[in-house]
């Protein structure tokens, strides 16, 4: 009994730390560069990285460096505009199916606040928040920041959250 | 015709759960409402407020936020940082700086005003500007991402818009 509990111990303790050891955490560019080859396909070649949806809703994903940091960047329309946004990150891990990204927004009282998962579909599609990007060059990049801003109308764009109004 | 009728009729079945009123005609977008609007926000961001009769680009979408187990209801720059912490972060730990943070008196009472800069000469945003102070003594903050610098007509439009609000 005592040997069959032990056996199941060093399996379980195997599995945990096979599982920890699978794991890469980069903190800044110059260890993404040092590690990149423990990360998906698309962060092997330096950033910037660019991704894309052209369905509903139509966004845009991008990272890139600056001085040594990770920048998340998104753009979205909304029904009364096209929305970027952007944040710092502070650390990148990732496990072989999953990016784990703490963006600076979470440091001191936001501890517990900020960790995202973006599940590597495959080398160029990611998904974050349920919904599906795709690896983009800069040309079609840019093709769908002009369909954004409203230069090339389209029914995915018509699809935009609904707003709420608050006037008086 | 039919998309835009959706549209009306969506806005005015959720037109009561805008948190905050405003003089001026505005429009909201709740965080519940879009996946990726509180991509790079804090738990204490509620949603968008848009400004369609506003014609710089910049100030036609505000970010709205609240915040909780506030005790004191008295502005000041002690708990201006502070709420200023729980929309980025660390504030010495951050990339983005705090240039300027000035207490002044608005309709509502004392209200702090933040200059946020971001470093990256490159930055589609270089500047947040950001408002907060209490409103029927809940505490709520606004952040105008700016695309460039601002100037003394954007930092009279932000404090307006403040003013506007009930």
């Amino acid at each position: 009994m005592i040997f069959k509990l032990l056996v199941i111990c060093f399996i379980g303790l195997g599995f945990s730390q096979s599982s920890y050891s699978a794991e890469t955490c980069i903190t800044n560019a110059a260890e993404l560069a040092a590690k990149q080859a423990s990360f998906p396909k698309f962060l092997q070649q330096y950033p910037p990285v660019m991704f894309t949806r052209n369905s509903f809703p139509v966004s845009a994903l991008i990272f890139r460096v600056i001085d040594g940091k990770i920048l998340g960047e998104a753009v979205y329309k909304l029904i009364f505009g096209v929305k970027k946004d952007n944040g710092y990150v502070t650390k990148l891990c990732y496990d072989g199916t999953e990016l784990t990204a703490n963006l600076e927004i979470g440091t001191g009282d936001n501890k517990e606040q900020k960790e995202y998962k973006v599940k590597v579909i495959n080398d160029r599609t990611i998904e974050v928040k349920g919904l599906t990007f795709k690896q983009t060059s800069p040309a079609e990049f840019a093709k769908v920041l002009n369909k954004l801003s409203g230069n090339k109308k389209s029914t995915d764009d018509e699809n935009s959250s609904a707003p709420t109004t608050g006037a008086q | 015709m039919i998309p835009f009728l959706v549209l009306q009729l969506l806005s005015f079945s959720f037109a009561v759960t805008a948190p905050i009123q405003s003089k001026e005609e505005i429009q909201y977008v709740s965080k519940t409402e879009n996946k990726l609007l509180d991509t790079f926000k804090t738990n204490a961001f509620m949603g968008v407020i848009g400004r369609p009769n506003e014609k710089n680009q910049d100030l036609t979408m505000v970010d709205l936020y609240t915040f909780k187990k506030i005790d004191k209801i008295v502005m000041d720059e002690k708990l201006c940082k502070s709420l200023l912490s729980n929309i980025y972060g660390d504030l010495h730990k951050i990339t983005l700086k705090i240039t300027k943070i000035e207490v002044y008196t608005s309709h509502t009472g004392k209200t702090c005003e933040a200059q946020i800069e971001d470093p990256d000469k490159a930055s589609k945003i270089p500047e947040r500007r950001t408002i907060l102070g209490f409103l029927n003594a809940k505490p709520y903050g606004l952040v105008f991402q700016l695309s460039k610098k601002s100037d003394d007509s954007v930092r009279e439009n932000t404090r307006k818009f403040w003013d506007s609000l009930r």
